[in-house]
């Protein structure tokens, strides 16, 4: 577990148990619009934005040096205490022509046991023409009884480029051995006149997740994915770069492999905890973005 | 009626045997890579890991195509839809490769066959407005063969375990009569499976992350009997 979602579980409101039945019973309906220009001087500034309850967005950093350093990177948070029963959250993000930006969040997210349904979550993100695009979030940490669906849906412009990260572990509070009832997880990768470039959907319960068995999580406990779409990059080089930099250790094991027709990498990855998982998803972004702007990126403080 | 039974039988027999030239032999679909590693190796890590292809992969996406495949034959720029979504939903380079070559060599021995739907489709992969992966591939030719929908199920479900089965032999992680243990055991899974209507094809997933890193690890592996 990672320390910033430690933080994170400590600052969960220990409800009022009223309030959160009430919560739990009606769910929240909550909407992120975010768009991302470049102004003249080459810095990413966020344009029209709208948020409602729980989502809280921060103002955009600019944190890195040399040729991203209009690059926006902005954190999102939730207010609520993390995903429950019902919730229906909805991201849209436009990313400019030419403009660059850094999604992610502030700490992992938690998502509590379904009591009255589903919790859902769906992001459509739209890149243009040169944007460059970085979706990071932290874990998705999945409670016992949690009942998840989530998408992600990035459309870009062909000479776009795009990374998404994706994790998720399942966590009993308790320290017993409970488990999510059902994760559903798309993640599609597509031009924009809609035609895929990727699609990574998996349906798993947590029975079956944390069975362990050959083939499926084979005893690891944090399962990890990434998608990218690349433009002008040398994509055979940029997985073969991967491959020797990002190191797997006793902790995780890391696949590497070009997405249909060169047009960028995946990765997935399977790890014994949030540590080396974030380890291996940083190691893959400091590659990404070498290849893409010719220099890595500065850390993100948590 | 009874002799039109026997020779659908026959047919099917014929289709799914091991022995018609349909190039899956050359597959190992990662179980190459995860004996290399030594994560499988005897009987339970394989049955093991042939289960998680039918449950994990085979029965949520594969099969689903298949079945869609072999309704939408009419019209081929709807089996092309599915085709474009297995592609975009194989994501290891190698399960890609082997899944398309596996579609084109059942497309080119129906065209030896005589099966003008076979030619058609061969056509639109030539002209690249198809890619040929292998469920598609099956349900559209196997359903122009007259099998029934569980029928080629079955038949898909029967090319998985021998394909995955026999690379094990192979491997020399089990031997030929725990292979048919393997099997016998899988079968009530099978038809647990098979019996489980399919979704929508836009709905389709899978979740074998051990097996996909497993291939995606046997592009760079140096000791290589199979192609995935």
């Amino acid at each position: 577990m990672t320390v910033s979602s430690m933080t994170f579980y400590s600052q969960m409101p220990d409800a009022s148990h009223s309030a959160l039945e009430h919560r739990q019973a009606t769910g929240s309906r909550g909407r992120l619009e975010l768009e991302f220009l470049r102004d003249a001087r080459g810095i990413t500034r966020l344009g029209r934005q709208y948020s409602s309850y729980p989502f809280h967005i921060c103002r955009p950093f600019h944190l890195d040096d040399g040729p991203s350093e209009g690059l926006a990177t902005v954190y999102t948070q939730s207010c609520s205490g993390g995903l429950y029963g019902l919730d229906r959250l909805f991201t849209n993000a436009s990313v400019r022509e030419r403009a660059q930006v850094h999604l992610t969040t502030q700490a992992s997210t938690v998502v509590h046991r379904a009591t009255d349904g589903v919790t859902e979550q769906s992001s459509g993100i739209i890149a243009g023409e040169e944007a460059l695009v970085e979706l990071f979030p932290d874990t998705t940490i999945l409670f016992p009884g949690a009942n998840l669906k989530s998408s992600v849906r990035l459309s870009l412009a062909d000479t776009a480029n795009a990374i998404i990260f994706d994790s998720f572990l399942a966590h009993d509070y308790n320290g017993e051995d409970r488990v999510f009832d059902l994760y559903e997880n798309t993640i599609t990768l597509s031009r924009l006149d809609g035609e895929p470039i990727a699609i990574d959907r998996f349906r798993v319960t947590g029975n079956e997740f944390k069975s362990g068995g050959v083939g499926v999580a084979g005893g690891y406990v944090c399962h990890g994915s990434v998608l990218a779409a690349t433009s002008g990059v040398d994509v055979e080089s940029l997985v073969g770069r991967l491959r020797s930099s990002v190191n797997a250790t006793g902790q995780c094991t890391i696949g590497f492999s070009r997405l249909p027709r060169r047009s960028g990498f995946t990765a997935r990855v399977l790890a014994s905890d949030a540590v080396p998982m974030r380890a291996a998803l940083l190691a893959i972004w400091r590659q990404f973005r070498l290849a893409v702007v010719g220099r890595e990126p500065r850390p993100r403080r948590k | 009626m009874e002799s039109e039974k026997c020779a659908n039988l026959a047919a099917v027999l014929q289709h799914a045997d091991a022995t018609f030239p349909s190039g899956s032999v050359s597959f190992s679909w990662g179980l190459e890579s995860l004996c290399n590693q030594g994560i499988v190796k005897d009987v339970a890590t394989v049955a093991g890991f042939v289960s998680a292809h039918l449950r994990g992969r085979w029965a949520s996406l594969d099969r689903v195509m298949m079945v869609h495949a072999h309704y939408a034959a009419l019209d081929l720029n709807e089996v092309a839809w599915l085709d474009m979504l297995v592609e975009a939903q194989s994501l290891s380079t190698e399960q890609r490769m082997g899944s398309s070559r596996v579609g084109a060599a059942l497309l080119s021995t129906h065209r030896r066959l005589g099966s003008k739907v076979a030619e058609d489709y061969a056509e639109m992969i030539e002209l690249g407005k198809a890619y040929g992966h292998m469920p598609v591939v099956q349900g559209l030719i196997w359903g122009q063969c007259g099998f029934d929908s569980t029928l080629i199920q079955c038949m898909g479900a029967h090319g998985i375990c021998t394909s995955l089965l026999g690379a094990a032999v192979r491997l020399s992680a089990i031997g030929h009569i725990d292979a048919q243990i393997v099997h016998s055991n899988l079968i009530p899974l099978i038809a647990r499976i098979v019996s489980t209507p399919v979704g929508r094809p836009d709905e389709c997933h899978s979740f074998i992350p051990q097996i996909e890193i497993a291939s995606m690890k046997h592009e760079t592996d140096e000791i290589r009997l199979f192609v995935n």
